[in-house]
């Protein structure tokens, strides 16, 4: 029998050994990630794009433009709108599905998981592509429509708010039903039969059970797709037509059309700032179900 | 024999050394020009491609002893970071970038004043293009147009109020929200009688009419492919761009240069500030405002020329400027005062034209 | 049969795609109160059986009645049946006393009654004060009764186990034996229990049903069981023990070949073949009626008993032996070991 000898003098040559090797990730994350965050902010009270490069002066002028601009009120409530509006939809369509793959005892189910997450194998970018081809004026629905006789003219399905909305939630599923999948850890058929034999029919053993187990991977997933959500800037920008504005489009608009860093900088705390009070919320409730 | 080979030998030798040292002498100014190095930054796609075969394999030709290099930049934003960056110790020697972002540079001195005597074509181009004291100067001018598919549109549009009219409802692309916005506000305020100097509500109400008729304001992958597609009638763009894939795409886009005339969007040159091959550049820069590079660069991208001296075949005209009439409404802005209002103008017609649809 | 509570009538199941059913034509009935065990190794089947009973599972042949009721047809959750699981399967996101409570709630018991029900319930299992605790603040032990409570309070017509006692460990395991034992003795619920453990079968049950790959091989009281086992398999899978074959040459004696003359109790022809199994506790150390000599291969001492293995002949014989001597016998030494005719088992005949 091999003994494993942890003594005293390893412990904390062990934990020097972790910090070692911890070290490379920890450098990738400060000047990736971090690094950057710190000039976003500094370049946020600049005041232009070429002062946020040589980081001169200080100026609270981008902050008063964002906090103070009614259009930018509308720009902030237009993403948490969205936000929301994808969570909803791509939590609800994914339920059904994240539902069946944690229960299913098939074979397949190690194939079926795939597939239901294999669209994030194509480019965002690409699928949203794929979208303005469908909801085109000449696309795949509004030609179904049209030759099926329900509709007369062109119904404006892309170009607007409803076809980012569909392109996103589309476009975010396969994050919400493995967020799901990994929060449906306390799911267990155990827990069905035992309700089963109490009493409960199916429809019980659901609202009583699955639904309230289920919970919180549906709140994580909800959390996922509207972070993903409000800092998308591709699809609202090829699927809104123009029409969208929302913080990812104005922050893009701001920094190379305008040229206004430091306006582009502001708008991406304030997403900064929304991103956290959504977590802070997302903290609460898990807390208040972890009972 | 063979002391006289060699003497023959010598001969030619010192004959090919004191030509050379004539020939060097002859061609030599004050400080060696006509060696060197020049590095410019310019945009990139099929501009790169003319501006590489017009304007600097002519100049090379011209000057077989300088060394040019041209480097692509995305676009006239990045160009601005990359020479503020390296505003300490300059890598490049002359940047081409849009007006306005030119005057955004001036502001940090970033390019500097051209000396008159080693640039004389100076003297050959209007005042207007003679910008923050010949900082930048202008040298191109695109101009805006209406693309029509050739296969849907069997009547092209020839003034830019056809754009209101019913028949292309929920047809066109129009993307507002940056130079194209800006350089249609005056025109379109010029059409109803007013003056961009004095205000620009003509133009965002006329825009405020033509915006129920537009499909996307955000026309991908840009104005250009939508109205190749079929996927809309009508697209505002510009008209380099537009003539180059009418003659390689099979025709499909018609450009209209409505007879109003258009506004063209203006790109300079500079010789950076700090530059390390002053000299080589201001010849290049020199070279590139001549009469004769404009003529050539002109005919072959279909961006209208600036200097005045040039004068350009008919069928030439037509295509950068429309019909006569049109020629004779060509007009440009006051760049200064435009760069001044540019995101100003930009946010009125996001937030009165486009947020409104 | 109507003093049959549950009877089970050629039961099969096989599962799709397998060659053999894994529930092959089981047959058995109870009466009411009774506790049976269902015991046998994993994979013969006294699973299935218990989740059929429940009806987890649908059944492939044969039937199930209660009370001379066919059930296979209802539904799950019209078969008011409790089943305390191996994982207790407690809900984790509700209380105990919601935890117990569900069953009536599912049944519409009002409020009141329902609060009043449960607090008996807590009170049957010992848990009284612990309503309002959550799942994950109870020990192993008080989830188990928290399990029972929940399957007792909706007065089920039957009590089903499935493997009560394997999560809990040894002292736990004598407590909540007897425990379980009491409160089925005091409410009288017929129950029936799954488990692989003998000694869990043969201290909890009123009568026991051996399984192997899905056959019933015997069921019995756990006296019948351990005594007179029916087969090999009944008889080794029920304690230990030292095989014997041997031919009969006259009543009551046997030639067991390698080992010597082996004399039983019992009635079996002379000339026939007949198989002996000899649980360790019966060999005594010392000359008797059957005795064997052979060196000591083998000790393990186990505090209370000696467990030795000697060879005699051509046999290994196992003998617990009780430990209060002065000496005991130790891996080399010559002893012989002897057992009474009446202690030898004789395998294979009904009692």
């Amino acid at each position: 029998m091999a003994a494993v000898r942890h003594s005293s003098s390893d412990g904390s040559s062990h934990r020097g050994m972790l910090l070692l090797l911890l070290l490379p990730g920890l450098l990738a994350l400060l000047t990736t990630f971090l690094l950057p965050l710190i000039w976003l902010v500094r370049a946020s009270f600049a005041s232009s794009a070429v002062a946020a490069l040589k980081g001169g002066d200080w100026t609270l002028e981008s902050y008063r433009t964002v906090l103070y601009d009614p259009f930018y009120w509308k720009v902030a409530w237009n993403t948490l709108y969205l936000g929301v509006n994808v969570a909803i939809f791509a939590v609800a369509l994914s339920y059904p599905i994240a539902l069946f793959l944690a229960r299913t005892k098939s074979r397949w189910r190690g194939v079926l998981t795939a597939l239901a997450v294999a669209p994030l194998l194509t480019s965002s970018v690409v699928r949203t592509y794929g979208w303005m081809v469908i909801l085109g004026d000449r696309g795949v629905i509004n030609a179904a429509l049209q030759s099926s006789g329900l509709t007369d003219g062109v119904i404006r399905l892309t170009n607007n708010y409803f076809g980012a909305t569909v392109a996103l939630v589309e476009i975010l599923m396969p994050y919400a039903i493995l967020a799901m999948l990994s929060g449906f850890g306390r799911l267990n058929t155990q827990f069905e039969e035992a309700a089963a034999l109490l009493g409960a029919n199916r429809f019980r053993v659901f609202t009583r059970i699955i639904l309230p187990l289920s919970l919180p991977g549906v709140l994580t997933a909800a959390l996922l797709v509207f972070v993903l959500a409000i800092s998308s800037f591709v699809t609202p920008r090829l699927m809104g037509g123009g029409r969208v504005f929302v913080i990812g489009t104005e922050v893009y608009n701001e920094a190379t059309v305008t040229l206004n860093w430091p306006l582009a900088a502001a708008l991406s705390v304030l997403l900064l700032v929304l991103f956290g009070s959504v977590i802070l919320i997302y903290q609460r409730a898990m807390r208040a179900l972890e009972t | 024999m063979k002391n006289a080979i060699k003497g023959r030998k010598a001969a030619t030798f010192a004959g090919i050394v004191a030509a050379g040292i004539a020939f060097l002498s002859g061609t030599v100014f004050a400080q060696d020009a006509t060696k060197g190095t020049v590095n410019v930054v310019g945009f990139s796609g099929v501009f790169a491609d003319n501006y590489q075969k017009f304007i600097i394999d002519a100049f090379k030709a011209k000057y077989p002893g300088i060394e040019v290099t041209y480097q692509q930049s995305k676009n006239s934003a990045e160009t601005l970071a990359l020479l503020t960056l390296q505003r300490a110790d300059p890598k490049v020697d002359v940047a081409l970038i849009d007006v306005s972002v030119a005057i955004k540079a001036n502001k940090e001195e970033l390019f500097t004043k051209l000396d008159a005597a080693k640039v004389p074509n100076l003297a050959d181009q209007p005042e207007w293009a003679r910008i923050d004291g010949d900082r930048s100067v202008a040298f191109s001018q695109d101009n805006l147009a209406i693309l029509y598919n050739t296969d849907k549109v069997k009547t092209p549009p020839t003034s830019w109020a056809d754009l209101v009219d019913p028949q292309y409802k929920g047809k066109i692309a129009a993307k507002l929200s940056d130079t194209r916005g800006v350089i249609l506000l005056p025109i379109l305020t010029r059409l109803k009688g007013g003056d961009y100097k004095n205000s620009v509500d003509p133009g965002i109400e006329f825009l405020k009419q033509i915006a129920p008729s537009v499909s996307t304001f955000e026309p991908a992958p840009d104005c250009y492919a939508v109205v190749q597609s079929g996927e809309v009638d009508l697209s505002i763009c510009w008209n380099g761009r537009a003539q180059y894939l009418h003659d390689t795409q099979g025709g499909k886009i018609g450009v209209a240069l409505p007879k109003e005339g258009s506004i063209g969007q203006t790109n300079t040159i500079g010789l950076v500030e700090g530059s390390k091959n002053k000299e080589a550049a201001e010849l290049f820069v020199n070279y590139a405002l001549s009469a004769e590079a404009q003529a050539t660069f002109a005919e072959k991208s279909f961006y209208g020329p600036v200097n005045t001296k040039v004068s350009l075949t008919e069928p030439v005209a037509a295509r950068i400027y429309g019909t006569k009439e049109a020629q004779a409404a060509q007009s440009s802005l006051d760049w200064n005062f435009v760069a001044d209002k540019y995101s100003a103008w930009i946010q009125r017609i996001n937030r009165e034209v486009i947020a409104a649809n | 049969m109507a003093d049959h509570h549950l009877e089970i009538d050629n039961l099969v199941k096989t599962y799709p795609g397998a060659l053999k059913p894994s529930v092959d034509r089981v047959s058995l009935s109870l009466p009411r109160g009774e506790m049976l065990a269902l015991l046998g190794p994993s994979g013969c089947g006294k699973t299935t059986i218990l989740r059929m009973i429940a009806g987890l599972i649908p059944v492939t042949a044969g039937e199930i009645r209660l009370d001379g009721r066919g059930i296979s047809a209802i539904p799950v959750h019209k078969r008011n049946m409790g089943m305390v699981f191996q994982a207790y399967a407690l809900f984790p996101h509700m209380t105990v006393a919601e935890n117990i409570g569900f069953g009536l709630e599912m049944r519409g018991v009002g409020k009141a009654e329902r609060t009043e029900r449960v607090l008996k319930a807590l009170d049957l299992v010992k848990l009284s004060g612990y309503g309002e605790r959550r799942v994950s603040q109870l020990s192993g032990g008080q989830q188990q009764r928290a399990a029972i409570a929940r399957s007792l309070v909706i007065e089920p017509a039957l009590l089903l186990f499935d493997e009560p006692l394997s999560n809990l460990d040894a002292k736990l395991r004598d407590e909540m034996r007897d425990e379980i034992r009491d409160i089925q003795n005091r409410t009288g619920v017929t129950s029936i229990f799954v488990t692989h453990d003998q000694d869990e079968a043969l201290s909890m049950a009123d009568r026991l049903a051996v399984m192997s790959e899905g056959r019933l091989e015997q069921i019995g009281t756990p006296r019948q069981i351990f005594d007179r086992p029916r087969t090999d398999f009944v008889a080794s899978f029920i304690g230990a023990g030292s095989f014997l074959t041997g031919t009969v040459v006259a009543p009551g004696r046997a030639d067991v070949p390698g080992l010597g003359i082996l004399h039983f109790t019992g009635d079996v022809p002379a000339g026939g073949k007949a198989r002996f199994l000899v649980r360790p506790h019966r060999f005594v150390l010392g000359e008797g009626v059957n005795a064997f000599s052979g060196v000591v291969e083998h000790v393990v001492y186990r505090g209370q008993i000696l467990t030795i293995a000697v060879r005699a002949g051509d046999h290994r014989l196992q003998a617990d032996l009780p430990t209060h001597a002065a000496t005991l016998p130790a891996k080399g030494d010559r002893v012989t070991l002897s057992v009474a005719p009446d202690d030898v088992t004789l395998v294979g005949e009904a009692a």
